[in-house]
């Protein structure tokens, strides 16, 4: 992958963000609500079409969504009449794969999300954890290149939220892919990333481009460790700088 | 099970008791008061009469049955059709939505006398009031059902790669299903309604034919166990159409079994 390249400009939006991201590497796009971090994204997955400027995967030109891209929402969004197994084969059938080549897959990212025994469950049967859970494995399903991650642990309680961290990160060591994680937690997007870009408030603009040195893999006793609060610090600082302006 | 059959009976028990202890009641009452049977029967004489001319009663049930799920069905089937077509064609939608809700206004019933000048007196008539009236919330029904999807839901599909026939088999048309169930409900009541009134103006045949008959010959035993009869048939259709929502809206159903069941 040659990276992720983008310049886009709108008044109202996001200006002039350019960037690139190598493979294998965990990004995370850090920013206050409603800065246009999620428009970013979905650009990325090609909803959104920029503007100005162009994004380009594996050196072709993203028009439209494409097959080795997956994507996880901010709400699971689980079809309510399938089952959980269903609900994680859905991209194999929209893409016309044959099920029965994925179904081992599907039930091997399950047992990686300790959620295979629900496979047969509903999703209405599951909490709001385990949904998001299933919804990872449904992004993973046809092996993406590409997760991109919008604000996937908002809607999570804050010890739920932590769990669900080190639980992607376990999954992200075993099927290596780019991740770009969007959040607006300072914590998470420092303890999950490589690196975290920031983003300013309106117009968005990336402020701030911050690696994140902290050896792998990483657990939540981390999160009281002194280098993890520098770069926390940092990043807020540069948040706060923003707000200033 | 067991658990279940008896939470429904302890359910269903205030409402059957209750019913019960009426058709008592009237029946003390009409006795005791020795109110004449032609200006109200007791239940008794009621079910005697069911009993005892069911062939009259059944041969005038069934062409009224036969139309009135003739009728449902065929407005099922384009309610479902003209939804989809207003659901994809925004020209279309705005043009037809407001007419076809504004057209709700019409007491479709009055139109019963110009059908039959248009149709005769035949099953035409009959079929088509029945059609007309159950066409108009099956519609609606079905468009809101197929409309409200999830926002959420549909760019999922669409980071996938689904195509919009995609969307609307395995998106749309499961979504829209509850909406479609609780138009067919209503759908169903108003066909037999379309049914009994179109028989009621002009007809030779059917229980609403013979509703009017038996008024006409002042036989008020005769037309209450018709109406009887008529109301048991609407139960039964209704009570289809409710298992048959139950086994394809299991998503739904199961949830407030479960959610039930856990309080």
């Amino acid at each position: 992958m040659s990276g992720v390249r983008k310049s886009y400009s709108d008044l109202e939006a996001i200006r002039n963000v350019s960037l690139d991201i190598a493979q294998n590497e965990f990004v995370s796009v850090l920013g206050p609500s409603g800065c246009g971090k999620s428009t970013l994204l979905m650009m990325v997955a090609g909803l959104i079409e920029p503007s100005e400027g162009t994004i380009t995967i594996n050196g072709s030109r993203v028009t439209g969504p494409r097959p080795e891209i997956g994507v996880v929402f901010q709400q699971p969004v689980l079809l309510p009449w399938r089952t959980v197994l269903d609900n994680v084969l859905f991209p194999i059938e929209l893409l016309k794969r044959p099920r029965a080549h994925f179904e081992q897959r599907a039930m091997s990212l399950l047992t990686m999300a300790k959620i295979d025994d629900f496979a047969n469950h509903l999703p209405r049967q599951l909490s709001g954890g385990m949904r998001q859970r299933a919804s990872i494995c449904r992004a993973l399903i046809h092996d993406p290149s590409i997760l991109l991650m919008d604000e996937p642990f908002s809607a999570l309680d804050a010890i739920t939220r932590d769990e669900m961290g080190v639980e992607l990160l376990r999954i992200w060591q075993a099927n290596r892919k780019t991740v770009i994680f969007v959040t607006h937690s300072i914590r998470e997007a420092a303890f999950l990333s490589d690196r975290v870009l920031v983003m300013g408030r309106r117009p968005a603009t990336i402020i701030e481009n911050l690696s994140i040195e902290l050896p792998r893999p990483r657990e939540i006793a981390m999160m009281e460790s002194k280098p993890f609060n520098e770069y926390v610090r940092e990043l807020r600082k540069s948040i706060e700088a923003s707000h200033a302006r | 099970m067991l658990d279940r059959l008896w939470k429904l009976a302890r359910e269903m028990g205030w409402p059957i008791g209750i019913s019960l202890a009426l058709l008592v009641l009237w029946e003390v009452a009409v006795r005791s008061l020795g109110i004449r049977s032609i200006i109200l029967p007791p239940p008794s004489e009621i079910i005697e009469a069911v009993i005892s001319r069911r062939e009259l009663l059944l041969a005038h049930l069934w062409p009224s049955l036969y139309l009135t799920v003739l009728g449902f069905a065929l407005s099922v089937v384009g309610g479902i059709l003209v939804a989809v077509v207003i659901t994809y064609s925004s020209v279309l939608r705005r043009s037809f939505y407001p007419i076809i809700v504004v057209s709700q206004v019409i007491p479709k019933i009055s139109i019963a006398p110009l059908f039959i000048v248009w149709f005769g007196t035949g099953t035409m008539s009959s079929l088509l009031l029945a059609f007309l009236i159950a066409f108009f919330p099956m519609t609606i029904n079905s468009a809101l059902g197929f409309q409200s999807i999830d926002e959420d839901i549909h760019r999922m599909a669409r980071t996938f790669m689904g195509s919009p026939w995609q969307i609307f088999w395995k998106i749309r048309m499961p979504n829209a299903l509850p909406y479609i169930f609780s138009g067919m409900k209503i759908s169903i009541t108003l066909a037999i309604i379309g049914v009994i009134v179109s028989e009621f103006v002009a007809s030779q045949e059917g229980i609403g034919y013979l509703i009017k008959l038996a008024g006409g010959l002042l036989d008020t035993p005769l037309m209450m166990a018709a109406i009887t009869v008529l109301s048991i048939s609407g139960l039964i259709l209704y009570g289809l159409i409710v298992v048959a929502e139950q086994r394809s809206v299991y998503w739904q159903s199961s949830s407030d079994i479960s959610g039930s069941a856990g309080g």
